[in-house]
């Protein structure tokens, strides 16, 4: 198409064309010129979404939906303050809402010429930047020529002192960044923002692009859209460089704070786009000047963090104490130059507001250059002089703090006039921690909204990243609908319709991708080798979470199933406090209730709330659910899909089940379904490296010890009730259909006991579980520390003589009861000894991952 | 007046520390009136990795990292240390409070830029509206600046009971306003939220007091352990003076400096994080004994 089509055209004929309604506002289009032209570069989008027509695009639209629920796309709505402490582990703080990532099917589309301006602009900015940071945290001339506000440093909550450097100038600081952009009325690009500590945007817009890839795939070609790939490359290649030594294969990390992060999502994605380990601060250890990722071979040296955590919570020994989600030593081995941080601790100071008043001059002292890309208009208060024009241009202005992006700013046009006057009172108390900016009208660009495409304000946000001494730009990033309350889209988590950014590729010439040819080729593995011990630990404990919950339930179930039939005979009564009495010592009910007759309120009530948040079932409940988001990172998308399912299916049912005998029987059948599909999951999902040992080496020892109390329970009962006992044991261990297809109705010591002990076809059996732990013991990375497989095989030795003493015709009442006796110590017994076992596998593996205390500091 | 100055620290675990990470502040600095002769720094086990350096604020710090299991951690300080007495400045010839706090405002740009960090609120001595009120009492027009701080020391002194029992080390000023009770780090914080949230500049000085001489019957509140105060800023000439609002004295040479900081948190003089250890007891011993 060579002639601008006009833009009424497409508003002709609904049912084919979108509608897109006239610009109501003085704002930018970003489509359609002055002159009611709609721009060249949008042309061939224009022409998809034309043929897609209303309701193809509501089509795409749902299907992006789709695609953002199955990848698991989500924005964390809020955050614990300092992330999620281990410490707390044993409490699990509830689970941050997720709230699902909403993407606009309709891009929004820059022309290269256009493009070319942003990008000369932020890397100049990244490069002013940089500069100030480095002198701020060096040398400091800045303020002893009175070029920068002092007060704008000492009154920064993010000016970290002991990331100073007391040397001379530190090096780079700034690795990565992200400016949000605004397009204002006259047609001209302003910043808004800057985020210089851990800017999030880069995963999602990657995530957004591969999205619309599938939906708009004609149209992104037909546009000539740049690519996002090689930013990555570009990110990825410069953080491996950036190690201390100079390695072939550098590691690199990425510390999050952890899965209640708001933005924990990104840094799963990020991590595996840059080939970092995502770590927390409890995997990482600083020894001899250097940092290690603790893995269960050992201590792996770490050469470069990426750093999602802001600057104060890195080290509590000397930023924040209270942290217990940074390293010990971080700051330390960074000063000594052990290892490289990305972005360098205390890179948050320059991402205040009023540091946008000084660029301007900034750029002309370090660069001798103008901003090629203008700063929203900045006063920062603790100027007699910007403090009048505040006040002058009171009622047009938006103020904000003028340190902390993150405070909510203020239009003060929105004030009711009785507090208007009162919030001027409060900014000239203290006019130095206010500025006020000019308020832009955004540029509007179509989106898709109720009805149709509608004229939208977008906000963008674009990511820099350092190239050796050099910066690159993404081309392309994140587009916002901004809320109405919110004129600068203050946070992400906000929430709002999200957008992808179209690049368009300049008419000649290659595109240049930068290519990996350089790097070595790989050998091949078979494992990855250094699993995190703490990633470890939480398997082992998902592992065992999701078996006891399975036999509790299990359990509960026989009680159940006999306390809510009409009439309960004697043998059930006689079972059911066998039963309780079983259950007492899983400690799923107390002692006291498990006590009473079955027929007391005292007894149900015990049982219906039982999977109560307090009780044992109910934390086993809400720790899997932790664990499984911590451990999110090594579940495929589809695995993940399937977890979330399943516990929010749980999490819904729960608070009607309890109180009630049926409901909570219900609720029993309904958890052993879900821990059945979750295991089948894991088993046929999950890859058999370390991660799955450790899982499956916990379901096993926890369902070892499960069988060998039961059985023990069960033995109490042995003369006076001995078909009882037999049926129990069977019932509660899941063997009742293979007892009765090999030996029918008959119930007989040896062959019960058999079956429940020694057979190996038996999944349920005790030594099914004792030759699965030895095999993963043998396969461990240190299969010579104990636990070892030979103490796991020996635990069986002590049942085969029983049960051969059980195995004859003629066993009299006194001898029966003598050997149910020493049975009975015999599982009491292996259920120490499979503890002890479990004492060892900590020692051996998780020990270092250990509570820190501080102290000096405080109590 | 010369000192011998001797300042144990002993930690005490329950159980055996796997690994233990310190940040002291404990190796005296050189000032305009202090003169160090002789300072070593000493530890049990004495094992570890230890790396020293200068903070931002010009005190010297040590990292120490002992990465072998102990069950009890010493550190002691040594020093002898020379005091110049603090003489000859007449409070009531000192510049007016107000001329100070608009030098230090400077309208954006203040000339005594350094000076200038000390005028900001800091996480332990945080602005508190009634401290500053009580502080205007002394602080009236044009009152000079040492004169109204001397008697605004005086009056803590007279107003604030000693109380070990009353705080923690956490206690917020507005918390001791309230109680009107506190020891020497609460008297410190809370002068020093007074006089930035009039506009003037105020650090926090951790450091040790003359201990009992024999035959003395009162001695210096503060002297068994290591003690805290403030200095305020008097002006390009004078500079920095000290004040002791727990024994009610501008500081002269019964005073030895440690660090300098804008609160505790910056110069705490035994910092650390351990790995196990469990529940574990501080044993403190400070002696300053004049020389000759």
């Amino acid at each position: 198409m060579s002639l601008p089509l006009p833009a009424t055209v497409s508003q002709k004929g609904a049912e084919a064309i979108p509608v897109i309604p006239p610009n109501p506002l003085d704002a930018f289009d970003e489509m359609v010129t002055g002159q009611g032209v709609i721009r060249p570069h949008w042309q061939p989008l224009l022409a998809t979404l034309s043929l897609l027509g209303a309701n193809g695009l509501a089509e795409r639209a749902e299907r992006g939906r789709q695609y953002l629920e199955n990848e698991g796309v989500t924005y964390n709505l809020y955050e614990l303050p300092g992330g999620s402490g281990r410490g707390a582990a044993e409490i699990a703080p509830p689970l941050p809402e997720q709230r699902p990532w909403r993407l606009d099917p309709v891009p929004v589309l820059l022309s290269a010429e256009e493009w070319e301006g942003i990008e000369a602009g932020l890397i100049q900015r990244a490069h002013l930047l940089d500069l100030i940071l480095r002198d701020l945290y060096g040398p400091m001339t800045l303020l002893h020529e009175q070029r920068f506000p002092p007060a704008l440093i000492f009154g920064h909550r993010e000016f970290l002192r002991p990331a100073r450097s007391m040397t001379g100038k530190p090096p780079r600081m700034l690795q990565h960044y992200a400016a949000e952009l605004v397009r204002g009325p006259d047609g001209v690009w302003r910043v808004i923002a800057d985020r210089t500590q851990a800017p999030v945007g880069a995963g999602y817009a990657l995530q957004n692009r591969r999205v619309l890839s599938r939906l708009m795939g004609q149209a992104l070609r037909q546009c000539r859209v740049r690519p996002l790939n090689a930013f990555f490359e570009y990110w990825q290649a410069d953080l491996a460089a950036r190690a201390p030594t100079q390695s072939d294969n550098p590691r690199v990390v990425l510390l999050t704070p952890g899965p209640y992060n708001e933005a924990y999502f990104e840094h799963i994605y990020l991590a595996r786009e840059l080939g970092a380990t995502l770590v927390e601060g409890a995997d990482l250890t600083m020894r001899d000047g250097r940092i290690f990722l603790k893995t269960l071979a050992g201590l792996e040296q770490v050469d470069v963090l990426l750093r999602r955590l802001d600057g104060e919570w890195c080290d509590p020994l000397e930023l924040r104490a209270d942290s217990a989600v940074g390293v010990v030593g971080l700051l330390q081995s960074a000063r000594e130059g052990n290892v490289a941080i990305c972005n360098a601790i205390g890179s948050g100071l320059v991402g205040a507001p009023a540091l946008q008043a000084f660029l301007p001059t900034l750029a002309r002292h370090f660069l001798g250059e103008d901003l090629k890309l203008p700063s929203i208009a900045t006063w920062w208060c603790g100027q007699d002089y910007a403090l009048q024009e505040a006040i002058q241009r009171f009622d047009s202005v938006v103020v904000r703090g003028a340190y902390d992006l993150g405070e909510q700013p203020v239009v003060v046009s929105d004030l009711p006039d009785t507090e208007r006057a009162a919030f001027l009172q409060r900014i000239k108390a203290r006019p130095g921690n206010y500025v006020a900016q000019e308020r832009i009208l955004p540029s509007v660009s179509p989106g898709l909204g109720e009805k149709g495409l509608e004229p939208q304000s977008i906000l963008l946000r674009v990511l820099v990243v350092a190239d050796g001494d050099d910066y690159v730009v993404m081309p392309g990033g994140l587009a916002r609908v901004p809320e109405k309350n919110d004129p600068f889209g203050a946070t992400l988590q906000r929430g709002g319709i999200n957008k992808d950014v179209w690049v368009v590729a300049k008419e000649q010439g290659p595109t240049v991708i930068r290519g990996t040819a350089s790097r070595q080729r790989m050998p091949l593995r078979r494992s990855s080798g250094t699993l995190q011990s703490r990633v470890a630990d939480d398997l082992y404990w998902l592992g065992r979470s999701i078996e006891r919950l399975d036999d509790g339930a299990r359990l509960l179930r026989a009680v159940l199933s006999r306390l809510v039939g009409e009439f309960a005979s004697a043998r059930d009564m006689v079972e059911m406090t066998v039963l309780a009495r079983t259950l007492a010592r899983c400690g799923i009910v107390d002692q006291k209730a498990a006590a009473a007759p079955p027929d007391t309120a005292l007894f149900s009530g015990a049982l219906t709330r039982a999977c109560a948040p307090g009780q044992l079932l109910g934390q086993t409940l809400d720790g899997i659910e932790r664990l499984a988001v911590v451990s999110r990172h090594r579940f495929s998308a589809d695995m993940w899909r399937m977890f979330n399912h399943l516990l929010g299916e749980l999490r819904l049912s729960r608070p009607a089940a309890l109180g009630d005998a049926d409901g909570t029987l219900a609720f029993c059948d309904q958890m052993i379904r879900a821990t059945a599909a979750i295991s089948g999951m894991l088993s046929e999902h999950m890859t058999r490296g370390s991660g799955w040992r450790f899982l499956d080496f916990g379901r096993r020892l926890e369902r070892g010890v499960f069988i060998a109390r039961t059985v023990s329970a069960a033995t109490t009962m042995i003369g006076a009730s001995t078909d009882s006992a037999f049926r129990i044991a069977l019932e509660v261990n899941d063997s009742s259909l293979t007892y009765r297809r090999r030996y029918r109705s008959a119930l007989q010591a040896a062959a019960v006991f058999d079956l429940l002990l020694l057979d190996i076809s038996n999944p349920h059996a005790l030594a099914f579980q004792l030759h699965g732990m030895a095999q993963h013991l043998d396969a461990m990375p240190n299969p010579d520390a104990p636990p070892r497989s030979a103490d796991c095989l020996a635990l069986t030795q002590p049942f085969a003589d029983l049960v051969a003493s059980f195995d004859r015709d003629e066993i009299g009442r006194e001898e029966e009861a003598q050997l149910a006796n020493r049975l009975r110590g015999s599982l009491d017994a292996a259920c120490q000894a499979l503890m002890d076992i479990s004492d060892q596998l900590t020692r051996t593996y998780f020990s270092h991952v250990q509570v820190a205390h501080s102290f000096g500091f405080g109590s | 007046m010369r000192y011998r100055l001797r300042h144990t620290t002993s930690y005490t675990y329950s159980w055996a520390v796997d690994i233990s990470y310190h940040l002291l502040h404990l190796a005296l600095p050189e000032l305009p009136r202090q003169r160090v002769h002789a300072c070593s720094v000493t530890t049990n086990p004495n094992s570890g990795r230890l790396s020293a350096q200068i903070d931002h604020f010009g005190n010297r710090v040590a990292y120490l990292t002992i990465d072998a299991p102990h069950k009890r951690f010493d550190v002691e300080l040594r020093a002898e240390v020379e005091v110049d007495p603090f003489a000859g400045v007449d409070p009531e010839a000192t510049p007016p409070w107000e001329s100070l706090r608009d030098m230090l405002d400077g309208n954006g740009f203040p000339a005594p830029v350094l000076e200038s960090e000390f005028v900001h609120a800091s996480p332990f001595a945080q602005a508190d509206a009634e401290a500053v009120a009580y502080a205007l009492q002394s602080f009236t027009p044009s009152r000079p600046v040492l004169a109204a701080a001397k008697e605004l020391t005086e009056r803590i002194f007279r107003d604030f009971r000693y109380d070990p029992a009353a705080t923690e080390v956490f206690t917020p000023v507005s918390e001791v306003m309230k109680q009107r009770a506190g020891v020497c780090q609460d008297f410190a914080h809370l002068q020093i939220s007074m006089l930035r949230g009039l506009g003037l500049a105020a650090r926090y000085v951790s450091g040790y007091i003359r201990t009992l001489k024999e035959g003395e019957t009162t001695g210096l509140r503060g002297a068994d352990a290591s003690h805290a105060w403030l200095s305020v800023w008097c002006g390009p000439e004078l500079g920095w003076v000290d004040l002791d609002p727990t024994n009610n004295m501008i500081c002269s040479d019964q005073h030895v400096t440690a660090a300098l900081g804008r609160d505790y948190g910056d110069i705490s003089p035994v910092r650390g994080v351990v790995l196990g250890g469990g529940p574990h007891r501080i044993g403190v011993a400070v002696e300053l004994l004049p020389l000759g």
